[in-house]
């Protein structure tokens, strides 16, 4: 089947784009919604944060600290993920 | 002689004819006769020949027949005695392969059961670590403040790895 063209330069152009708005916006999942000083801080220290657009998620089953979520990769630095370390290690050495 | 009744005419008749009997008699009767009792002398003779050889080829054979009937009652003695040594060393054997697999059946079953018993610590301790990791998790979500909560989150923001994202992406 052969594609018009036009039609197939469209589409990428519109698939770069949704492409780096998805790599732009990057979601933090926390217990609780976080102030603006701990945004700030996220941003402060962690400078590739800082030309993305950041959408807080509330989970309270994570326990406590955060998960950063960009694209299609995650970053877990929750409770729930030590308490699953744990788990791992008592697994281990039993 | 005539006075003596003596007939000198008969007299010589029946010495001739006494002469004509004896050469008739001798070679026609007295001779085959003689041949037959002759040969069957020689027959008889023969006869006792082979009679006796047969007895002594009988008493060869009976000698013979007891040497090979003592040589096989030996032999079958041997063999008895072979026989006897063959059924205790496979007796034996029978023995020690039973108790060798005893052995073995024992010491695996105590492999099985030791297995078993680790198996079952290991369980119970999964079960332990399971079940601690949920109480913590159940403590931490229905006590932990909303000012441990933070305290948390903070304690993440400061540790966290200024390159994290960059090497992730």
């Amino acid at each position: 089947m052969r594609v018009d063209p036009e039609l197939k330069k469209d589409l990428k152009t519109y698939l770069k784009k949704k492409l780096s708005d998805t790599h732009r916006v990057v979601t933090v999942v926390s217990t609780y919604p976080l102030t603006k000083i701990e945004l700030a801080t996220l941003k402060k220290n962690v400078p590739r944060l800082k030309d993305s657009v950041i959408k807080n998620e509330v989970d309270k089953d994570i326990l406590g600290g955060l998960i950063i979520r960009f694209g299609s990769k995650m970053i877990d630095l929750s409770l729930r993920r030590e308490l699953q370390n744990l788990k791992k290690v008592v697994y281990e050495r039993t | 002689m005539e006075n003596l009744g003596i007939d000198i005419k008969l007299l010589v008749a029946q010495l001739v004819n006494f002469v004509l009997f004896f050469i008739i008699f001798k070679k026609f009767i007295a001779s085959p006769f003689i041949g037959f009792l002759n040969k069957q002398r020689k027959e008889e003779q023969e006869r006792a020949a082979a009679l006796e050889k047969a007895r002594t080829i009988e008493a060869s054979l009976t000698e013979k027949e007891l040497a090979l009937k003592k040589k096989m009652a030996a032999e079958v003695d041997e063999v008895m005695k072979s026989v006897k040594q063959d059924a205790v060393l496979v007796k034996e054997d029978i023995i020690e392969n039973a108790n060798k697999e005893a052995d073995e059946i024992i010491e695996k079953a105590k492999k099985q059961a030791g297995e078993e018993k680790v198996t079952m610590q290991k369980e119970v301790k999964n079960s332990v670590a399971d079940l601690s990791v949920l109480m913590v998790n159940h403590v931490l979500k229905e006590y932990m403040s909303d000012k441990e909560q933070k305290q948390v989150t903070a304690r993440v923001l400061k540790n966290l790895d200024k390159n994290l994202l960059n090497d992730e992406s």
